[in-house]
């Protein structure tokens, strides 16, 4: 229907003044999705961890199994409460299923572990129990994973409530 | 539909990716078209959507226009000037499509996808009835956000400072408070609370019932009888809160109100500030608890917010702002257009999710709790019960399913284990196990609910799936993992999984509760027929209007320039304007088009006689008028 007033407008020149100001409108100046550094990063960060996590229950308890939630936050040990923030929201930016673009399903799950650790290491009481047990069995313990060994199925749930 | 009698106005906050201002001209004419016609006038739709008749029973005796239910007990508005019935999703396809029509031709381009708003309370069917409304309109919806968040996007799109903010919305039909954390381009919402049933409307409808019960004792007509006063009623009403917002008193002016047999009754009166807050306070008090509410979901105090934001129109009532400001201890933030945030943060998230927009993520959460039906937990309930837990290892809750064989609908005595509490951020998975309450139970169905209340019954149902073929066995032995997914996009699934034998059912919820997909569908399709007619209705209007402007140019032109060019030429464009007249008279709008192309033909070979004939006139000055 637009284009219908194009033939005309042209050849007079009240109306073909009429339509420029209307172009510039147009062509949407998309600016590329900014930063590639930081998407190729998030996909080494993906691609590492999750070809063997995705509907593998089983495969997930013996990978994940050797990251703490330090290391899926990305921060040493005695990281402060700031840091650990910090780290979330920085990996929240990369692995958020609305911005890591590529792959939803497994960013998503990215996300959910990377959220856990969070909720666990972000509440002083939770981050407590986590350290101790930690020590106790001086290996790091999966996401959620409540040191239920036949439970392995559920490590998306810490067993608080969050 | 839009052509004919019936006519829509007021969605309230129904932002859309990119906000046009110009649907405001339709609001205000329809408002008008209100005080004749209010039976074919739809507001506030949105109280509707989404929802069945016993849910919005207040609601629909305030509105001028009827509610009815269909035989599913869901909510139909009635539409006598075409005899027909419309769904709430209907009427919301007909804002939407009109807003989209406004935001294509300001843009020059076709909008095909949105990020609609809505209320953050809104439950799951209110939120997918508002998805099928922007399929109704032909728009592939990317996601719903809540408005709130929304309006904390924009808020803090260009900040860089680290802040946790309260968002205190208040609309036209609902409220919304959400608190936030906003830093390094992570919006993490915390909590979120609200109540749908309270907004501008209601304050509205404290006045109208202020002015009619003072009719009633003076005169003894009850004005809210009579549709017709009744509307007058409300956009008086409204008109006075809004005064009231910058005086401290007004007048309001009703005059041929109604008319006995002692002659016409007029309405003259004055409402002051003092008086309206008066009528108001326990809607104001109603503001309350959902803040102190969110606040100790985010497990925070007063002093630990940084900022509150007010969005909604009726933010501008200086009271809700004493209400904030008394309850928070902080001058609440205006600096945002109440009406335009939530749209304008709904286009920062369309540009996160087409990629424009980096940098930012949106954490959102899930408002209401979701969880199935139970008999309770086990461990709870009957220590000394029958019912064993002794299978189950310590840290596993195992809660008692209801028994549910031949009766479809929820007991009444079973109660809700929240699965997925509120304020959970999205996307998220969790699941518990249940257990069997007979011996030798062989089928459980679970219902997904959603909502804060104990027993099952008061919380709104989503939908049920059946698990079958449980090997019989006594009570409290069978493990069954329910799990809840919701993705990003919302979309909420459950899952159940026998341990014994690995049987799984699952059910994703998608579609509305109010609507069937083959109704979305064929709803799609009317839509789609009626955009056409007003298509090319529009198309006949715009093709008459560049007509009638071509005829005008080529006129005027022919008066400056007529004596330049030769006269056969003159003569053919004459009579092709001749023509041309003529069509806009009678001709379709494909003739008035084929007119104007030939006139446009002519007119060229005029336009290069005019330049050759140009130096020699000595008008070479400047650029020929022809081009």
């Amino acid at each position: 229907m637009l284009s219908s007033s194009s033939p005309t407008s042209f050849a007079h020149p009240f109306l073909s003044s009429s339509s420029p100001p209307l172009s510039p409108v147009s062509p949407p100046s998309r600016s590329a999705r900014i930063s590639p550094p930081l998407v190729s990063a998030s996909c080494s960060y993906t691609c590492t961890e999750d070809t063997p996590r995705l509907h593998q229950i089983p495969l997930r308890s013996t990978t994940a199994a050797t990251a703490s939630l330090y290391e899926l936050l990305e921060v040493p040990l005695g990281a402060t409460s700031q840091d650990i923030k910090s780290a979330y929201r920085r990996l929240a930016r990369i692995c958020h299923p609305d911005v890591a673009g590529t792959d939803r399903t497994t960013s998503a799950d990215e996300f959910m572990k990377i959220h856990a650790a969070y909720c666990t290491l972000s509440d002083p009481e939770k981050r407590s129990v986590y350290d101790r047990r930690m020590l106790r069995r001086s290996r790091p313990l999966t996401v959620g994973n409540s040191g239920m060994g036949s439970y392995v199925g559920r490590n998306w749930e810490t067993d608080q409530c969050w | 539909m839009a052509s004919s009698a019936a006519q829509i106005h007021a969605l309230g906050g129904i932002g859309i990716a990119t906000y046009s201002s110009s649907s405001k001209s339709n609001l205000n004419s329809a408002k008008r078209q209100a005080v004749v016609n209010p039976e074919n006038t739809f507001s506030s739709v949105k109280r509707f959507i989404g929802s069945r008749m016993d849910e919005v029973a207040e609601e629909s005796k305030q509105v001028s226009y009827r509610v009815v239910k269909d035989e599913n007990e869901n909510v139909k508005l009635d539409c006598p000037a075409i005899g027909k019935q419309f769904a709430a999703e209907e009427i919301s396809a007909q804002v939407l499509r009109k807003l989209v029509d406004d935001a294509s031709s300001f843009l020059d381009e076709k909008v095909t996808r949105a990020v609609i708003t809505v209320p953050a309370y809104f439950n799951d069917s209110q939120r997918r009835a508002t998805k099928d409304a922007g399929r109704i309109a032909g728009l592939d919806v990317l996601r719903i956000i809540n408005e709130p968040t929304a309006a904390s996007l924009a808020y803090g799109f260009e900040r860089k400072s680290n802040e946790t903010i309260l968002v205190f919305d208040l609309g036209g039909g609902t409220f919304d408070v959400s608190v936030l954390e906003v830093s390094e381009g992570v919006f993490q919402v915390l909590s979120t609370c609200g109540d749908t049933h309270l907004g501008g409307d209601d304050f509205d409808k404290r006045v109208v019932d202020w002015l009619a019960s003072n009719f009633k004792k003076d005169e003894g007509i009850d004005l809210l009888k009579d549709k017709q006063a009744l509307q007058r009623l409300t956009e008086a009403a409204e008109k006075a809160k809004i005064e009231l917002s910058s005086l401290t008193q007004t007048n309001i002016s009703l005059p041929f109100i109604t008319a006995t047999a002692d002659g016409p009754k007029h309405i003259e009166t004055t409402l002051t500030r003092t008086k309206f807050r008066e009528l108001c306070s326990d809607l104001l008090d109603r503001c309350k608890t959902p803040v102190e509410n969110s606040l100790r979901d985010a497990r925070l105090k007063f002093k630990d917010i940084d900022e509150v934001i007010l969005v909604g129109g009726s933010t501008r009532i200086p009271a809700v702002q004493e209400v904030v400001r008394k309850l928070t201890g902080k001058e609440p933030n205006v600096t945002v257009n109440p009406d335009e945030v939530v749209a304008l943060g709904a286009a920062v998230q369309a540009g996160v999710l087409a990629g424009d927009v980096s940098h930012i993520v949106l954490l959102d959460v899930t408002p209401l709790s979701l969880g199935t039906n139970t008999v309770g937990d086990v461990r709870k309930r009957c220590r000394e019960c029958t019912t064993s837990t002794r299978n189950l290892r310590g840290s596993e809750r195992a809660e008692v399913l209801q028994v549910q064989r031949r009766n479809e609908t929820l007991r009444t005595d079973s109660v809700m284990s929240k699965i997925i509490p509120r304020n959970t951020t999205l996307p998220t998975s969790k699941s518990k196990v249940f257990t069997t309450v007979d011996d030798g139970q062989t089928r459980v169905r679970f219902h997904v609910l959603q909502g804060e209340r104990e027993f099952a019954r008061d919380n709104k149902c989503l939908g049920s799936f059946l698990l079958d073929g449980i090997p019989p066995a006594p009570r409290g032995v069978p493990k069954i993992d329910v799990k809840f997914d919701i993705d990003a996009n919302g979309i909420l699934s459950a899952t159940a999984t026998d341990r014994a034998t690995g049987n799984k059912q699952e059910i994703t919820i998608t579609g509305s509760t109010t609507l069937s997909k083959d109704e979305v569908e064929k709803m799609v399709k009317e839509a789609e027929r009626f955009a056409k007619d007003d298509k090319q209705k529009r198309e006949a209007i715009d093709t008459k209007n560049q007509a009638d402007s071509v005829v005008y140019q080529t006129e005027k032109q022919l008066k400056e320039f007529g004596e330049k060019i030769p006269g056969e030429v003159k003569e053919k464009i004459e009579s092709k304007l001749q023509e041309l007249e003529d069509k806009i008279g009678s001709g379709s709008t494909q003739e008035i088009k084929d007119s104007m192309a030939a006139l446009n033909q002519v007119m060229q070979i005029g336009q290069s006689m005019c330049n050759q004939a140009g130096p020699e006139a000595g008008a070479g000055a400047g650029p020929s008028p022809w081009r």
